[in-house]
């Protein structure tokens, strides 16, 4: 059962950020609702006012730039990830995590700037728009701000996003040539949250980024592989392992997890290198 | 005879209900004036309750009534009367309900419940049965030694955790011990799982200014639903009425009773209002039942030929905080303890054992799929270490036509044949004697294992059904019968049977869903894959009275002697003269000569059946005749494990059952393709996961999975066996549960055989595999 | 209370709803098409599962006020003049049934997956129906069921 609130919904981005302007954390912007309500249903949050904004249609739309950036707007649904063009290429780990998000259902109202600004640390679409340097936009009153998606994400189900901005977009940067892949491993081969996900990129250039979830209070982008080639496949494990603190829960044991860590890497990276020898995917 | 329908794959007569969404469920009823209700729960494993506040509860307004444990002074249970309606003096799990409000709205009620307060002075919890049994360890119940149970059947042992003790004894394992080649013991272990049925308990009770109480509630049982009400508050069956409309789903969680008294009283205490309960996920995990967890001691004695010569065995059930229920799961898990095997020297131990755990019930097997997790992995255990072919070591030891059970029962060419089922899935799955050690490609290793199973109603001696069948104007027949169709399919194969024993074409018959206890005849259970097999002799009684009628007013009718007359196809005729005879339609109502006098009457007819030949057991040795029938059973598998993340994917599951005789054949179907995949869960996935304080961390779909289209076995095969049941309908035996036993030791042997790893705790998940794969993964 | 309009089954409607109301709620309840049932509330088990605008959902997790203008189909609609639809009539023919309380929401998820796919393979009936737990027929029916009603609407239309 959901407690009381009071259900708003602006129809421009001005007009929602008015409303937020003076705002406090009883306050919660509504997109998909498909982990928001489940939390209310829960008593994790009561907010008293709910402000619905897929009234805007700006934040609906999908596609890139004159200059190859992919604006992906907050209330585009993951299934709308998947059937979109954009998310190939060089956007393969996008489409390959939205696939592997939860059941078709979900994925018709779930949408991408409610997936990351819930902030599990199982969330799936996370990594791999980490691999692909995402940042997103936050726009408020005050003006707009550019982050990185690494810095968003604060803690467990915590980002840096204010009470008063509202998340407009993910914003990703050219990167012809790139080639990315995600994968994710549940109990269960239907639909469950991660024991462990993880994506990687390499760039036109060989840069090798990975990025893990459900191993630590965040998704987790691990760098630090300008030494380390996508052949060191020990050395960029070990880098994985060094990175990551994966606790025990009803999912999973720490213990496991970092073994699938240490699997999924590998994974990853023989993924990865497949999809450059076919000179992408 | 137009063709029998006995055998035909009919399609469920409650379909079409159920795919246009009419199909009226008690979640979807709505009384004018009724009221919702929500509980407080327990949120500690064990606590004294020190007191209750409900005072702004009450006042808050919509508010009808609020009632907490301290008023409500009964007990109820099936066998151990052990379980009160609301708990008082202290909680005993996490998730116990503690007060309750009926209000105008669920929001109300549910606002209402926030505001009662509730101190608490925490216990020691007790959450692990074999702990529990430990002299030092917190009594859950101090007043066991009080209860009231079924006497002569179970044994309590106040002062302890011990809810009940069953004891086994055949020949002497002393003795057979010393004659063995060898001797292996291991010990198993299966945790607590939930039934997880679509459609949580709901119930609505309507107590009325009479005095009358009307029940609509999704129950397996309407009777066991108004007997239990009956005894517990001291009303009269008579003043009771419990109606079971459409039940999504049930597995034994839904069998005795639930919400149902909670209700009841809150409608009293709201001013004879009708009151609504219907739990949340959650409550389904938290509050209500779940299967018991098993721990098992397994110690077998073998020739060096294979015979098992002893075996001893001690099953400590964990049955959460009551066993109104579990006590007799403890028990027939004795009696049946010991699996399909012929063996000279048994001692079997079973103790049902109280913790501050969600309490186990009837789950699809009664316990027999925790007892055959431990059996079947032993046998094989037991093969390997004689270096002996599984299929091989069981044919020698199997039950056949001679052969004594571990209660003293003969088995006979009609009790049906567990070595034919496991022929079948062997040669099915084609099994090699020579198979391993198994190949492995990219890390991934195929293998395959079997297991065998059996299982007879777990019942009382006396347990007893009725039907009636009233013919209807236009010779259509109304058959009543109080067994409830949740899903089986009974409902259908009944009305075949129907059909059948009254020669009318299956159309003519008009099976009434609803189970009315003011207006079905009585039936015990529907529990224990007994349904097809009292109901439908019970039919088959009435259907043979409601011939006699017709042949009595024909008799007269024609001035012929009852003897020398026959019926089929809706005719009643002298015998070989078809030509000369009447239509049903002309007698079932009377029979009227020209001149307007009449005789004979309406044709009502009526069936009963009480279990025949059936015994208590012997308290010391466990002798006796406990079962109506056995149904028995083999289960063969292939599994792929992929050892890097120790995921098990069924590539196929070939089970067979002697069922008897197939009534519907793609009905039986239905029940082993499903039990199959409950199996699956069993095995692979499920179990409850508590915290150190007795919290229940998988308390929701999220957290506690059951298999997805995406989790069952690629391939499924059924193959059905036939040896007539001489006391069955038609030679019918019942096959709702076996399906899911069984399975989980199938796929635990066949990992063994792929891999070498033998686990022995449930479920087979990826990490427990992976970490029994890679044992040295286990250091951090 | 505010009042939105939706389309359900064709039928436009106008009813007055809290801003704390499920879609679920709101057909159960004040419009009583009790045909769509509530298995968990917490988009799980897809027991409640209905069309928005021709797409699967699950109406235990989205409100009602968010539903203004839009259009719903729930299993009342699938066979509205009581002639069973192809793929009604598919899940009678191959066992897809059993307790009944999964039908609705199984129905609705293979109704929209038709509806974007006709010829749909195993594998797309699998990924449509993944979000629908049934504890009762093990699925094997059911996807017979839909690749079944598949070939009939190819043939006869729904």
């Amino acid at each position: 059962m959901l407690p009381k609130f009071r259900y708003l919904r602006p129809g421009s981005l001005d007009e929602a950020i008015g409303l937020l302007k003076d705002c406090n954390e009883s306050t919660r912007i509504l997109a998909g609702g498909t982990d928001l309500l489940i939390g209310m249903h829960e008593g994790v949050h009561a907010p008293a006012r709910l402000i619905d904004i897929k009234g805007i249609a700006q934040l609906h739309t999908i596609g890139f730039t004159e200059d190859g950036i992919l604006i992906i707007g907050a209330c585009v649904t993951v299934n709308e990830l998947i059937e979109s063009d954009a998310t190939t290429g060089p956007m393969q780990a996008i489409r390959e995590a939205a696939s592997k998000l939860a059941t078709y259902q979900i994925r018709n109202r779930a949408t991408v700037g409610g997936n990351l600004c819930n902030a599990s640390p199982a969330c799936d679409l996370g990594p791999a728009l980490l691999v692909l340097d995402a940042q997103l936009r936050l726009v408020s009153k005050q003006g707009e701000r550019l982050i990185s998606l690494k810095d968003f994400f604060s803690g467990v189900k915590t980002t840096c996003c204010e009470v008063s901005e509202v998340v407009t977009e993910v914003v990703i940067p050219p990167s012809p040539g790139t080639v990315s892949a995600f994968l994710k491993q549940g109990r269960i081969r239907g639909h469950d949250l991660s024991v462990v996900n993880a994506a990687g990129a390499i760039g036109h250039d060989g840069d090798l980024k990975l990025a893990l979830g459900a191993v630590g209070t965040t998704p987790l982008l691990i760098d630090g592989f300008d030494e380390v080639g996508v052949d060191d496949r020990q050395k960029v494990i070990d880098a994985v392992l060094r990175a990551i603190a994966p606790i025990d829960d009803v999912r999973g044991s720490g213990i496991y997890r970092k073994r699938m860590a240490e699997f999924m890497t590998g994974e990853i990276l023989d993924l990865l290198k497949g999809r450059l020898k076919q000179g992408g995917s | 005879m137009a063709d029998d329908v006995i055998g035909k794959s009919i399609p469920r007569i409650d379909g079409l209900d159920k795919v246009t969404g009419s199909a009226i469920y008690t979640a979807d009823m709505k009384l004018p004036g009724m009221l919702y209700a929500r509980m407080l729960l327990s949120p500690h494993a064990h606590a004294k309750i020190v007191s209750i506040n409900t005072d702004r509860a009450r006042s808050l307004p919509g508010v009808k009534a609020v009632l907490t444990g301290a008023e409500l002074p009964y007990r109820v249970g099936l066998y151990m009367i052990d379980k009160p309606i609301l708990a008082s003096e202290k909680v005993r799990y996490f998730g116990e309900p503690v007060a309750a409000v009926a209000a105008v709205s669920e929001d109300i009620a549910h606002e209402a419940v926030g505001l009662i307060e509730v101190e608490y002075e925490i216990l020691e919890p007790v959450l692990d049965a074999k702990k529990a049994l430990e002299p030092d360890a917190p009594l859950v119940h101090e007043q066991l030694h009080t209860y009231e149970c079924v006497k002569g059947v179970f044994c309590p042992m106040g002062g302890t955790n011990i809810a009940n003790r069953f004891q086994l004894r055949k020949g002497d394992t002393e003795d057979g011990f010393k004659q063995c080649h060898k001797i292996v013991e291991n010990e198993f272990y299966a945790p607590q799982v939930q039934h997880v049925p679509l459609e949580t308990h709901s119930s609505i009770a309507h107590w009325k200014p009479t005095g009358n109480i009307q029940i609509w509630t999704s129950a397996q049982s309407p009777f066991a639903v108004r007997n239990l009400l009956s005894v517990a508050l001291g009303i009269s069956h008579a003043r009771i009425r419990v109606i079971i409309p459409y039940l999504g789903g049930a597995f034994g969680g839904k069998a005795g009773i639930h919400l149902e008294p909670l209700v009841a009283l809150l409608s009293k205490a709201a001013g004879f209002k009708p009151v609504k309960v219907t739990a949340t996920r959650t409550e389904e995990f938290i509050t209500l039942p779940c299967r018991q967890g098993l721990h098992a001691r397994i110690k077998t004695g073998v020739s060096r030929e294979g015979r098992i010569l002893a075996q001893e065995i001690e099953y400590i059930w964990d049955a959460g905080a009551y066993a109104d229920y579990g006590v007799n799961i403890g028990r027939a898990s004795g009696y049946s303890g010991a699996g399909p095997y012929d063996i000279d020297n048994v001692k079997l131990d079973s103790y049902t054992v109280y913790t501050s755990k969600p309490f186990g019930t009837a789950y699809r097997g009664f316990g027999h799929v925790e007892l055959f997790w431990a059996i079947e992995s032993q046998m094989d255990m037991v093969a390997r270490e004689l270096e002996m072919d599984p299929v091989d070591f069981r044919m020698k030891n199997l039950l056949d036509v001679g052969s004594t059970t571990v209660t003293g029962e003969k088995i006979t060419k009609h009790t049906g044949s567990v070595r034919k089922c496991l022929e079948a899935v062997a040669k099915e799955i084609g099994w090699a004697k020579d198979a391993r050690p198994a190949k492995e490609t990219n890390g991934k290793i195929r293998a395959k294992g079997i297991a065998v199973l059996h299982k007879a109603p777990a019942m009382p001696p006396n347990t007893a059904s009725g039907a009636i069948i009233k013919f209807n104007e236009d010779t259509t027949v109304d058959v009543l019968v109080s067994g409830v169709d949740y899903g089986q399919g009974t409902a259908t194969s009944l009305s075949q049977i129907a059909a059948h024993a009254l020669k009318l074409p299956f159309e003519k018959i008009h099976f009434i869903w609803a189970k009315d206890t003011d207006y079905n005849p009585y039936d015990w259970q529907t529990v224990a894959s007994r349904l097809t097999v009292m109901g439908g002799l019970c039919i088959l009684r009435a259907a043979e009275d409601a011939i006699d009628q017709i042949k009595t007013t024909a008799s007269g009718a024609l001035g012929v002697d009852k003897e020398e007359l026959d019926v089929d196809d809706g005719r009643v005729f002298v015998k070989g003269d078809k030509a000369t005879g009447l239509d049903y339609k002309n007698v079932i109502m009377g029979y009227m000569f020209p001149n307007g006098n009449s005789i004979g009457g309406p044709v009502i007819g009526r069936g009963s059946y009480v279990a025949e030949g059936l015994t208590n057991l012997d308290l010391e040795t466990g002798q006796g005749l406990p079962a109506l029938c056995w149904t028995y059973g083999a289960h063969a598998v292939e599994i792929e494990v992929d050892t890097r993340t120790g995921e098990i994917e069924v590539t196929q599951l070939v089970s067979a059952f002697d069922v008897g005789r197939i009534i519907n054949e793609a009905l039986c179907r239905g029940q082993v393709i499903g039990g199959g995949v409950q199996g699956v869960g069993t095995a692979l996935i499920e179990q409850y996961v508590y915290d150190g304080e007795g919290h229940l961390l998988s308390d929701s779909l999220t957290d506690y999975k059951i298999p997805t289209v995406r989790d069952v076995p690629h391939e499924m095969k059924q193959i059905f066996v036939e040896t007539p049941h001489d006391k069955g309908p038609l030679g019918a035996r019942g096959v709702a549960e076996h399906p899911m036993i069984s399975v989980p030791p199938a796929i635990a042997n066949a990992l063994f055989n792929g891999t070498g790893k033998r686990i022995k705790a449930l479920p087979l998940s990826p990490e427990n595999v992976f970490l029994a794969l890679h044992e040295d993964s286990k250091k951090p | 209370m505010q009042i939105v309009t939706l389309k359900v089954n064709g039928e436009s409607i106008s009813v007055p709803v809290e801003d704390n109301w499920s879609l679920l709620r709101v057909l159960r309840e004040e419009l009583a098409l009790t045909g769509t049932k509530e298995g968990c509330g917490m988009g799980e088990c897809g027991a409640c599962t209905v069309l928005l605008d021709g797409v699967p959902i699950n109406s235990c997790l989205v409100l009602a006020r968010e539903m203004d203008g839009r259009e719903i189909r729930t299993i009342e609609g699938e066979a509205p003049q009581g002639e069973l639809s192809n793929l009604q009539q598919a899940f009678l023919d191959n066992g897809a049934i059993q307790c009944g309380f999964c039908t609705a929401g199984m129905l609705m998820s293979a109704r929209g997956l038709l509806m974007r796919n006709p010829d749909p393979t195993e594998e797309e009936v699998t990924e449509a129906i993944c979000g629908n737990l049934c504890r009762c027929t093990g699925y094997k029916p059911i996807v017979a069921a839909v690749l079944d009603a598949a070939t009939r609407e190819k043939q006869h239309g729904r």
